[in-house]
């Protein structure tokens, strides 16, 4: 210690003297024990809030239905998939991943082949998406069908492009498609075959849904499919085709076949839903029909028609009663357009996407339906994109 | 329990007069320094056991006290509260000389930073080594050293320490 630092020794030890009061430790203790209530009662009081708060929180999102199955519950999709099939510039299927709150695009993905069909996605949509590629046979014609899996990130990225077990189908031009809340089961519609080929995504396996003759002689060709109470429902709407030479009524039906991995004749299902329960027979037509995940109602387009014009001056996407057999409530009424088509239901059945067409314009738009409004996606403007899905 | 309890009440009693002081250097007001000694104590009570396996109980102590008086100098309202009696009691003997005396002291002592004061305040008046100075503030040795360096700096361009003291400025 030098002078200095001494002398300051010195000129502390006489300034300070002699403390007025003593600390026990007694009194410490029983700061600390205080101090110990104190925390207590505050963490006590944080949880009370949080939990309020919490409660308050989740009382007003939005969330889905609890899907029959016990699947967790769906939030709303974070990304949207857009499908360009006919890019005139890059003369390939040009396939966007698209934020939904701002519409920029966050990933792509390529697929290998001509074009690209359909989408289908698991319940979480960023679990499995599948894609539907066609290719060029050596004939030219494109006829050979194969999916693809991949993943979207929590960042919207695109990961673990793969083709799926089971997925190269030679000589199968396939149509729609359907996957199971897990992503088990893949269900895809031939364009030519009234045939509905489903496919085991872990083991590759193959089982085939064959439509024969309907009581009547007619034959359902297969559109819309869907999947129910898991995976054992499969759900087939489609117009029905008279088989020349019969005598039958033409008219559009939803059968629900089960189990829906085994396979067998579309006609042993049994039938949940006739176009005459929805829409008189020549004053329109059912545009989609999807079997909601608990197989009790399904989401159905009708267009009406002008009883002579021909033209369709109304649409409407309402939810229909398996159990009553009647329209239960009309989710979506719009007078400004002309055409609906439902691109996609997620397997809660809660998000639902529309392809739409003003009365005046001849490009669609493409929105969700929201407490009966149309939500247009961002970016909203009119797309020449064929499929949209989430 | 029974013998930790001992132990503590053992360290406050032989403790708490050195440990006021240090606390009257640093908050320059007797009351506080009492709030701050018995604070530190009370934070240092649930892990006592712990404290005296691994620690120096009074390094702990101390550097639990500096921490709290540095958080203190944080808050802009510091905890005071209006009292109907003055809190100093009247001093026997030479009362100009010892408030003088006390008032140079605390006005040497507001020139410093908090880091410069606590440095000072352990190295010359608690006559801890560099070492311990550094193990309390959670720094290097050589923050230690300049730190102590700066404020003596500080502290000899201060003409009223040389008047008092006869200390020849620089």
């Amino acid at each position: 210690m030098n002078e200095m630092e001494m002398q300051l020794s010195r000129l502390f030890n006489a300034a300070v003297g002699e403390p007025p009061k003593q600390v026990t430790a007694h009194a410490a203790r029983r700061q600390a024990l205080k101090r110990r209530v104190i925390a207590c009662v505050s963490a006590t009081a944080a949880l009370v809030v949080a939990g309020s708060i919490g409660l308050v929180v989740a009382a007003n999102a939005i969330v889905p239905h609890r899907a029959a199955n016990g699947q967790p519950q769906v939030t709303m999709p974070k990304y949207y998939f857009e499908m360009d099939p006919t890019n005139p510039v890059s003369g390939t299927s040009e396939n966007v991943v698209r934020s939904v709150a701002t519409g920029a695009i966050t990933g792509r993905v390529h697929c290998p082949g001509r074009s690209s069909l359909t989408l289908g996605a698991t319940t979480d949509s960023r679990q499995a998406f599948f894609i539907e590629c066609l290719t060029n046979s050596k004939t030219g014609k494109s006829d050979e069908t194969r999916i693809y899996r991949f993943q979207v990130s929590d960042s919207g990225r695109v990961s673990g492009f793969r083709m799926l077990p089971g997925g190269n189908l030679p000589k199968f031009l396939g149509q729609n498609m359907a996957v199971t809340a897990d992503g088990s089961l893949l269900a895809i519609a031939e364009a030519e075959r009234p045939e509905v080929l489903v496919i085991n995504t872990k083991t590759g396996s193959h089982a085939v849904w064959h439509s024969d003759a309907l009581p009547g002689g007619a034959i359902l060709y297969p559109r819309d499919l869907s999947f129910a109470r898991g995976d054992r429902e499969l759900a087939i709407f489609g117009s029905d085709y008279c088989v020349s030479g019969s005598v039958c009524k033409p008219v559009q039906e939803m059968r629900v076949v089960s189990p829906a991995a085994k396979g067998g004749k579309v006609s042993s299902g049994r039938q949940v839903l006739i176009k005459s329960q929805l829409v008189p027979l020549k004053r329109g037509s059912i545009a989609d029909a999807f079997l909601g995940p608990d197989g009790r109602t399904v989401l159905a387009t009708v267009d009406t028609y002008l009883a002579a014009g021909g033209t369709s001056p109304g649409v409407r996407v309402l939810r229909f009663s398996v159990v009553t057999g009647k329209a239960q409530r009309t989710l979506f009424n719009p007078a400004s357009y002309k055409q609906a088509l439902i691109t996609y239901v997620d397997q809660s059945g809660r998000f639902v996407l529309l392809k739409v067409l003003k009365k005046h314009d001849e490009v669609p738009v493409f929105g969700m339906i929201d407490h009966g409004k149309l939500r247009l996606l961002q970016p909203i403007r009119p797309r020449v994109a064929d499929v949209i899905a989430w | 329990m029974n013998a930790a309890a001992d132990e503590f009440a053992q360290f406050v009693e032989v403790r708490e007069r050195a440990l006021q002081r240090t606390a009257w250097l640093l908050t320059g007001d007797w009351a506080l320094a009492e709030d701050l000694v018995q604070t530190a104590l009370a934070r240092s009570w649930p892990r006592w056991d712990r404290i005296t396996r691994r620690d120096d109980p009074e390094i702990y102590v101390r550097r639990v006290m500096i921490n709290t008086w540095s958080t203190w100098r944080r808050r802009r309202w510091r905890g005071e509260s209006a009292s109907e009696e003055l809190p100093e009691r009247p001093a026997p003997g030479d009362v100009a000389a010892e408030v003088a005396m006390r008032e140079l002291c605390r006005d040497l002592l507001s020139k410093l930073t908090d880091r410069q004061r606590s440095v000072v305040v352990l190295r010359i008046f608690d006559d801890l080594t560099e070492a311990q100075v550094a193990q309390i503030l959670g720094c290097a040795l050589g923050t230690v050293k300049s730190t102590m360096s700066q404020a003596l700096a500080k502290l000899r361009d201060e003409p009223r320490l040389a008047d008092l003291t006869g200390l020849e400025s620089r």
